[in-house]
């Protein structure tokens, strides 16, 4: 069959999608959609890129460095780059979203690197790991900010610590920054760094307080610093403390509120902080509100001393300071210019205490009424070690009218008055320089010499042996006058008196009969000289014992001197008083004058017998001249005597100016004197010459024992005479004595006013010239005069008792009679050797009288005492001063 | 027959035939599981390109992350440093290390963007005639294979690395997510790879061959008339 097949359609089998397409498709789908979604998500849970500038990126490196909030990482720092002007680094961090809300504009941010500080070591896990930022933000969400400024160091309420923020404010240096604040002892905040204010015055510091201490400042709590240790002097002793010891490194600021009452502070408020304890104190009743009311005073003279922050005190209450010192040139009348210092005060009125609120008009108005009423400013001192000053407002007396003067620039002017500064630095310097050059070395050295002679002396043995002679001495002295016969002369010659005394009465009966009158009152009158001779006499010896003490005392006192020798011969000479007394002729003496006495008195008695037989005229015109003479020779004496009461005081006045003065040559010339008298005294004839009295006073007995006869009243008649004869030569004798006496006391008179040791000097040649005379021959040979004399008359009254009584009575009275007249001789030779006493004396007194008063040694020794005075009175002040306040030494007024 | 420029080889489906790809048993072509191993058997899987597009597909995917995301991390006491492929082999020539940057870069880079480029050029080249014989393209197709899976050398380079280096504060080597990443990678474009039927490149022949024939034979009646 020729069927042409028709042409099919050959089509491919259209198979389903799903046979076409494998299952395994659906791997890469979801892969697809896995990528996807994850990059969605991570897209959609991307924070909010902030910006943050900082100084410097130093540690920071994108991709790597996070932001840290709570040690929590909540951002990534993604790149860091610069700002516009190259000045700074913006570091972009890719926040959180979480924590995107919170990121205010009240955010901060900062570095934390490590950090090595006196509060402790931080931030060094960021050595290995690197820088991180940190931030802090409230749990407030708000507004997100994205542009921030970065610190360049931690806040102070980092990590979310809550706390009072304030400022803190100090111009004097009180204020350090980075320290801690710390209440009794607990720290409750920090300080921030510190930075000098705006106007260049003063420090200020942020400051926070933490939670929940923040409940402890106020508005009137006070701040002060605590850095460093105090150490206070007291009179407890020393003390130190300090609060920490990052207190003590770097210091600290501690606060407390001492008023209650006031509000607590707000955020913000500014505070001042005290330099210590006591100035935080004291400010808390001091309302300084700053307003102060300066005023200007200008000063004369050297303010060296015055600086600025002295003290303005009225009243001794501080008002206010000086603020400001300049110079100011002013013309004066008379045309030159000067430079004077002016001084600006400032004076706070609440200081002023004047009633209600004090502004400055108010405390203007008030200075301007005391100035009218005498108020000036003026300088005084304020520390005497320091010598700084302070300005004092008073009243001075006798002021001039003056007022403020309100037309001065720039502030208006106080009047003035002159200042009251006490150098004390000068003073005690030249009060140094004298106490300096007080001779106190020589002064030491001539005490330590006189206690080594001193000493020398008393231990010597012979000045050990003195007192036991002169106890030796007055015990024979007491056994000589204890003696029986001794005791019984007084009874004696009392009775020999009543006898005489009746006798006279006879007399004087027989005598009233007889014409002259004039005989009886003779003989009163020669009574009467004897009794004011006897009173003179008493008088005279009157300032002998005090004499003899002064006379002890400067012998006591000698320096540097020989008195060994002295003494020995002192010990001599009373060894040898002592052997005159304790002879057996001294010893015999009382019994002598006992019987001697008790002759008298038998011979009274028959003289009165005999005078009652008496009927001549011559035997009592003889009795009346010699009677005359008699009280010639005891009125002379008497009146030789009127002068010694007065040498005496005047020797004792010497003798006590003489005391403690040198006297080497007096003292020798003393020596001299003391062992001529001692020779005089061993001499044999002075020795013998109580045995001769002795033996003389025997003889007389004996004589007149018998002595019976009526010639006896003529021989008594010619003894008689020949005792007015020896009265009168003695009278003649000591005519010259007044003269001496006077002269003596005028010597004593010029030594009184002289320089000590010129007089001794004068003294020593005049003991020279008084010892030549006393050992001069005839002094010497006086006593052998004597002696022989009473040998004489022994021999006279031997003969008398051994022979005839006629001739031997005779020749006794012829005897007498010479020996009279060789005691008239020997007497008038006194006249020579006191005519040369006198010229002696007239020479000394007028090389004495050629002395004045004043000497150099006096004016200098007035001198210094007066600075000595000036001195003393510095230093009183000085100590007043320290003793009102013991803190002026360091602190100042 | 066909003309000298034909291949004279039987194929199986011609033959009726079908083999086991697993244990290449030849079994009788309406057979549908290998009685020896038990494998699906199919003359002809058509669905299997597009397995291997979708293999691919996610390979791809995966390999972007694992460029992108950091291979290793290593802590050290003072750091922490992360690198990608890329950037750790290019500290390694900054090191001075080149041959082993030389290393990480082809078995990292070079061999799975060439397996990406291989397979996609298999895939496309089934079904046209091109330069590359298919003698040619069948031994490309099995260099991919064998090779692909040493791709994972870099996976083993982290793991061991992370492993060796715990020493806790002083070194810390962790694998990053490209480590995941890439062994993701690799292994999809193994079973891309492995999802490609080498028969196929044949088949593209024979319709060829039998397209040229056709066109040949009528180009030849005419010529013949």
């Amino acid at each position: 069959m020729s069927d042409i097949i028709p042409d099919v359609e050959v089509k491919a089998v259209k198979r389903s999608i799903w046979e076409r397409v494998s299952v395994v498709w659906l791997v890469p789908v979801a892969a697809l959609a896995i990528a996807m979604g994850v990059a969605w998500q991570s897209y959609t849970d991307r924070g909010p890129v902030i910006e943050i500038i900082f100084d410097n990126a130093s540690g920071i490196s994108p991709n790597e460095t996070e932001l840290r909030f709570r040690n929590v990482a909540v951002g990534l720092v993604e790149g860091v780059s610069f700002t516009e002007a190259l000045d700074q680094v913006v570091v972009e961090v890719r926040l959180d979203k979480k924590v995107a809300p919170y990121v205010d504009d009240e955010a901060q941010f900062w570095v934390v690197r490590p950090e090595v500080t006196t509060q402790g070591v931080s931030g060094l896990d960021t050595v290995l790991s690197g820088v991180y930022l940190q931030g802090v933000w409230d749990e407030v969400p708000s507004e997100l900010t994205y542009t921030f400024e970065g610190l360049s160091e931690p806040p102070l309420l980092a990590d979310g610590r809550q706390g009072l923020t304030i400022t803190l404010r100090s111009s004097d240096g009180s204020l350090s920054g980075n320290t801690p604040m710390l209440y009794k002892g607990v720290e409750v905040g920090r300080i921030g760094t510190a930075n000098v204010s705006s106007d260049g015055f003063s420090v200020e510091a942020r400051a926070v307080v933490y939670a929940p201490y923040d409940n402890l400042v106020t508005d009137s709590t006070r701040f002060w610093d605590t850095s460093g240790f105090s150490l206070s002097i007291g009179t407890s002793g020393a003390a130190v403390n300090f609060d920490s010891l990052a207190s003590l490194i770097a210091g600290g600021v501690t606060f407390d509120t001492f008023v209650s009452g006031a509000p607590l502070a707000r955020n913000g408020t500014v505070f001042t902080v005290y330099a210590d304890d006591s100035s935080a104190r004291a400010s808390v009743f001091d309302r300084n509100d700053g307003v102060t009311l300066d005023l200007i005073a200008i000063f004369d003279g050297n303010v060296a001393g015055l600086t600025t922050g002295a003290a303005v005190e009225l009243n001794g209450l501080r008002i206010g300071e000086v603020s400001g010192l300049n110079g100011v040139v002013e013309t004066t009348p008379v045309g030159a210019t000067r430079v004077r210092l002016q001084t600006v005060l400032s004076i706070r009125p609440s200081r002023l205490g004047l009633e209600g609120e004090t502004n400055a008009e108010d405390a203007l108005a008030f200075l301007q009424a005391q100035v009218a009423s005498g108020l000036r400013a003026r300088l005084v001192t304020a520390s005497l070690l320091t010598g700084g000053l302070k300005v004092q407002l008073l009243t001075p007396p006798n002021v001039q009218p003056a007022a403020i003067d309100m037309d001065y620039t720039p502030f208006p002017r106080i009047p003035t008055t002159s200042s009251d500064i006490t150098d004390v630095q000068a003073s005690a310097q030249g009060t140094l320089d004298r106490i300096n050059n007080l001779p106190i070395e020589e002064l030491l050295q001539s005490a330590t010499n006189l206690m080594t002679n001193a000493s020398v002396l008393i231990g010597s043995a012979d000045t050990q042996r003195v007192p036991g002679d002169i106890s030796a001495l007055l015990a024979d002295i007491r056994a000589v006058i204890g003696s029986e016969s001794v005791q019984g002369l007084p009874v004696q010659l009392s009775g020999i008196m009543s006898e005489l005394e009746t006798t006279i009465t006879e007399v004087r009966g027989i005598l009233s009969s007889v014409e002259e009158q004039a005989v009886v009152a003779r003989l009163g009158g020669a009574i009467d000289a004897a009794t004011t001779l006897s009173t003179q006499i008493e008088l005279s010896l009157q300032g002998v014992p005090d004499l003899l003490v002064q006379v002890e005392g400067l012998a006591a006192t000698a320096n540097e001197l020989p008195l060994n020798d002295l003494i020995t011969q002192i010990s001599a000479l009373s060894a040898n008083a002592n052997t005159l007394l304790a002879s057996e002729a001294a010893q015999a003496l009382p019994d002598q004058i006992g019987r001697l006495t008790a002759e008298l008195e038998g011979t009274v008695t028959e003289v009165r017998a005999l005078v009652a037989g008496l009927n001549s005229d011559e035997a009592s015109a003889r009795l009346l001249t010699a009677v005359d003479a008699a009280s010639a020779a005891a009125a002379s004496l008497d009146a030789s005597l009127a002068g010694v009461p007065e040498l005496v005081e005047r020797i004792n006045v010497i003798a006590a100016d003489a005391a403690g003065m040198e006297l080497p040559q007096l003292v020798a010339a003393v020596n001299g004197l003391v062992s001529s008298a001692d020779t005089f005294l061993a001499a044999e004839a002075t020795q013998a010459m109580p045995a001769e009295l002795n033996a003389a006073l025997a003889e007389l007995t004996i004589i007149m024992a018998s002595v019976n006869d009526n010639d006896a009243v003529a021989r008594l008649l010619i003894a008689v005479d020949a005792t007015a004869e020896a009265a009168a030569g003695v009278d003649a004798a000591i005519a010259g004595v007044p003269a001496l006496v006077e002269q003596i006391n005028a010597v004593a008179a010029d030594a009184q006013g002289l320089e000590l040791d010129t007089l001794i000097a004068r003294v020593t040649s005049l003991i020279e010239s008084a010892d030549t005379l006393v050992s001069a021959e005839a002094t010497l040979a006086l006593p052998a005069e004597l002696n022989a004399s009473l040998a004489q008359l022994r021999g006279i009254l031997t003969e008398l008792s051994d022979g005839g009584a006629i001739e031997n009575t005779n020749a006794a009275l012829l005897s007498a009679r010479n020996a009279a007249d060789e005691i008239a001789l020997a007497a008038q030779e006194l006249p020579a050797l006191l005519e040369r006493a006198n010229a002696l004396l007239a020479q000394a007194d007028t090389t004495l009288s050629g002395f004045e008063d004043t000497s150099p040694a006096i004016r200098d020794a007035r001198a210094a005492l007066n600075e000595i005075t000036r001195a003393a009175q510095a230093v009183t002040s000085l100590a007043r001063a320290i003793e009102r306040r013991p803190n002026s030494l360091l602190v100042g007024r | 027959m066909s003309g000298d420029r034909h291949l004279s080889a039987l194929t199986a489906r011609d033959a009726g035939l079908v083999a086991c790809r697993r244990c290449t048993r030849v079994w009788p072509g309406h057979e549908t599981v290998c009685g020896r191993c038990g494998a699906g058997m199919t003359s002809r899987d058509d669905r299997s390109l597009s397995r291997v597009w979708a293999w691919w597909v996610v390979g791809l995917i995966c390999y972007v992350p694992a460029n992108l995301y950091p291979m290793l991390s290593t802590r050290t006491l003072l750091s922490t440093s992360e690198a990608t492929i890329v950037g750790g082999a290019i500290e390694l020539i900054h090191h001075g290390s080149i041959g082993i940057a030389i290393v990480i870069l082809v078995a990292s880079v070079l061999i799975p963007m060439a397996k990406f480029a291989c397979i996609a050029f298999l895939a496309l080249t089934i079904d046209r005639r091109t330069a590359l014989s298919a003698t040619s393209r069948q031994h490309l197709y099995e260099l991919v294979e064998y090779v692909g899976r040493w791709s994972m050398i870099d996976v083993f380079v982290v793991a061991i690395l992370s492993s060796l280096v715990q020493l806790n504060v002083a070194a810390t080597i962790n694998p990053g997510p490209a480590s995941l990443a890439f062994a993701l990678s690799v292994i999809f474009t193994m079973l891309s790879a492995q999802a490609f039927d080498s028969r196929l490149i044949w088949d593209g022949i024979e319709e060829a061959d039998r397209s040229d024939d056709l066109a040949y034979s009528a180009t030849g009646r005419d010529m013949a008339h």
